[in-house]
C-alpha cells in the first residue's frame, strides 16, 4: 500500500478487517414527469423514482 | 365534505406534492431550467385553486385567501375531522 493513504477501518472484533462499503449515487437527469395527481399516487413525480413497495409476501417455515 | 370539495381538495394536495418533489430535485439541480420553470408554474396554479378553494370552504392555510373580512374564520370554520360528523364516511382517494 501506498505510503500516506490512509489506512482502512477495521473492527477489533474481526481479524480479516474487511473494507467498509462505499455508496455511488447517479445524477438524476430531468426528465418528463407526472401530472400531479398521478405523482402523489405514485410517491413521486419522477418515472424513474417509481417503485411498488409492495407489502413482503409472509414466507411460511422461515421461522426460527 | 362534498364530491367537488373532494376533488379540489385533492388537486391541491397534487400540486404541494409536486411542489415538494421538484423542491427535492432543485436542490440537487439549481440550474436546472426546466425543473424551475415548471416549479413556477405549479407555484401559480396552487396559489389559484387555493384561493379560490378558502374562498369556497374556508382557510387551510393562514397566509391564503380566506381568512375572512370581519371573523376569524381559520377558528371558524369546519375542520378537517367535522367531515366525519353526521354519518359521513372518509372518501379514501
Amino acid at each position: 500500500m501506498e505510503q500516506g493513504m490512509p489506512q482502512p477501518v477495521c473492527f477489533p472484533i474481526d481479524e480479516a478487517c474487511p473494507q467498509l462499503a462505499t455508496a455511488y449515487v447517479p445524477i438524476q437527469p430531468w426528465g418528463p414527469v407526472f401530472e400531479p395527481d398521478r405523482g402523489l399516487a405514485k410517491g413521486t413525480i419522477f418515472p424513474p423514482l417509481v417503485r411498488p413497495y409492495d407489502p413482503m409476501p409472509y414466507k411460511k417455515g422461515v421461522s426460527k | 365534505m362534498d364530491a367537488a370539495q373532494q376533488k379540489m381538495l385533492r388537486e391541491i394536495q397534487a400540486l404541494e406534492f409536486s411542489l415538494v418533489d421538484l423542491n427535492l430535485f432543485l436542490n440537487t439541480h439549481p440550474y436546472c431550467t426546466d425543473a424551475l420553470a415548471l416549479y413556477k408554474e405549479y407555484l401559480n396554479m396552487l396559489e389559484e385553486i387555493r384561493c379560490e378553494y378558502e374562498r369556497r370552504y374556508g382557510p387551510i392555510s393562514l397566509e391564503g385567501c380566506g381568512l375572512g373580512e370581519t371573523s376569524w374564520d381559520w377558528a371558524l370554520k369546519p375542520w378537517p375531522w367535522h367531515q366525519y360528523e353526521g354519518g359521513m364516511k372518509r372518501v379514501d382517494v
